[in-house]
């Protein structure tokens, strides 16, 4: 396991890669590992350069495994989170997120009636979209509706208060 | 039943027995189908009422162990959309792929409840943990009988959809903070192939139906891979994180600095639970908003309380597409905002009941 995490972090002793390696390709628990670890770092650094790598290693990793690997991956995840972090906090996201819903088919605006504190008229678009999104997860409508106007996402633009 | 045996008779002879043979055969056969027509036609006379919950219990069974692939169209608010599903279960994993077939070109790929959205068109991954989300065909609670009390569950008629036998099964809502929904059950495997959200006009707000499907062949777990197989130079990750949180909630309305606690609804729809309460970054926020879930175990509601309270300020109001509605308002110095399979009446009350925040 720690020869893993030096692997990623290129601080393994370079005679010892090609062991490491031979054993990646051996054991599916540390294949596991691996491909967590890469999860992690990923998340950790915003990912940025490491995120071409990290699918394709997510896709390897899907396709060597079968479908009944998920529990053990998961149950590893907070082992593996406590030992990279030192038991800090929650893996940062990074990166403002353009919906790529924002900009497409509008919303109903619903009428308040009677007094409040809502806006007759309706509520944002992408603010309604954002958390509909959130809430309703893996629906396709919300899972991303239109394409994007422009098709190119422009994050920091799509979401009001998020240009920062 | 053996018509041709082996005998030693010459092939004249062989085949005159084997003619009588084949005639009293289907002189059986035919009495046969005609005595179990009669049997069946007695039962008919005397069916007992189809027990709709039990209906309900083998969809909901069936939703949750069976593998299946097929594509299904969505109907929301005048929008149509369809998306090929493949869910391979097996033993000790489950997994999933929905890839979208009209508009921008997206797949969803679950394996339990970790899930990768691949937005192809703008070369984006985003990686999220299920918190809320349960998708067609696979909406009911594990036990069915549970919604009784607040849904009416009826037999509706034996129907057709995706070219099968169904069995409608509708769930009334016993009062106006939820919608009715209805449920055609495949007669062979249970799997729901159609859902449909009525709202209190008696108007669908949103369906959700299987136009080919096939349940319970064997299917290769390749088939809930990314499509994309290379070639993501250039691509973006998205990672968003969800804690849950573990304290216990506080007492309803209390103060939402108090750590990580949970500034409860004063007002929820009858038998609304609380599933979950986690705190989640969402993309393009600085700050991680805290979420809770509700559900009578049909219906499902989330409050997010977001401690920016500038992302809704100005465009405080109610939205509305197809049965989800979605609320936000200013409270304070914090937003709330409630979303969930509601009447907006209902959903705006929850609303109203949370906070207020002391300035902090």
């Amino acid at each position: 396991m720690k020869d893993v995490s030096a692997l990623m972090d290129g601080e393994l002793e370079r005679r010892r890669v090609g062991s490491t390696i031979n054993r990646l390709e051996g054991q599916d628990e540390l294949r596991d590992a691996w491909a967590t670890f890469h999860v992690i770092r990923d998340a950790l650094q915003g990912n940025a350069a490491g995120s071409a790598r990290f699918i394709e290693k997510f896709h390897e990793r899907l396709e060597q495994e079968p479908v009944a690997a998920v529990p053990r991956w998961r149950a590893r995840l907070p082992r593996l989170r406590t030992m990279l972090l030192g038991g800090a906090a929650a893996l940062v996201c990074a990166g403002l997120l353009a919906w790529l819903l924002a900009g497409g088919r509008a919303w109903a605006p619903v009428a308040a009636p009677g007094s409040g504190p809502f806006v007759d008229g309706g509520l944002n678009d992408s603010v309604a979209i954002e958390y509909a999104m959130a809430h309703r997860q893996l629906v396709p409508a919300f899972v991303a509706g239109p394409a994007p106007e422009g098709s190119a996402v422009t994050p920091a633009a799509a979401v009001p208060g998020s240009a920062r | 039943m053996n018509l041709f045996r082996a005998t030693s008779q010459s092939p004249a002879v062989h085949l005159q027995d084997a003619r009588r043979r084949f005639v009293r055969a289907g002189t059986a056969l035919l009495s046969g189908m005609l005595s179990a027509g009669g049997v069946a036609g007695h039962a008919l006379a005397a069916t007992p009422p189809v027990d709709a919950q039990a209906w309900l219990s083998r969809a909901a069974a069936a939703a949750r162990t069976a593998s299946y692939s097929g594509v299904y169209v969505y109907t929301c608010a005048g929008i149509t959309e369809s998306a090929r599903v493949t869910r391979v279960r097996s033993a000790s994993g489950d997994a999933e792929r929905i890839e979208s077939l009209d508009g921008s070109r997206r797949e969803v790929v679950r394996r339990g409840d970790e899930i990768h959205y691949f937005f192809v068109d703008a070369k984006t991954v985003r990686v999220d943990r299920r918190v809320s989300g349960r998708s067609f065909p696979d909406f009911l609670p594990q036990d069915p009988s549970t919604l009784a009390a607040h849904y009416a569950i009826e037999a509706g008629p034996v129907d057709r959809a995706a070219g099968r036998p169904v069995q409608v099964v509708r769930l009334r809502a016993r009062d106006g903070s939820r919608y009715t929904q209805e449920i055609w059950a495949d007669q062979q495997s249970g799997l729901p192939v159609k859902r449909r959200v009525i709202d209190e006009k008696g108007e669908t707000v949103e369906q959700f139906v299987f136009t080919e499907l096939s349940v319970g062949e064997r299917l290769n777990p390749r088939q809930v891979l990314p499509s994309r197989r290379t070639g993501y130079a250039g691509w973006t990750v998205e990672n968003t994180s969800v804690e849950e949180v573990r304290q216990p909630a506080p007492a309803r309305g209390a103060d939402a600095t108090a750590g990580q606690a949970f500034p409860e609804p004063r007002v929820l729809p009858a038998g609304f639970r609380k599933l979950t309460h986690v705190s989640r970054t969402l993309p393009g926020h600085e700050r991680p908003v805290l979420q809770a879930v509700y559900s009578d175990g049909l219906a499902t509601l989330s409050v997010f309380i977001d401690p920016d309270v500038a992302r809704v300020s100005g465009h405080e109001g109610a939205s509305q597409r197809g049965a989800v509605g979605v609320i936000a308002r200013a409270a304070g110095d914090r937003a709330v905002i409630a979303v969930g399979e509601l009447p907006s009446a209902m959903l705006r009350k929850v609303a109203e009941s949370i906070g207020p925040f002391p300035a902090r």
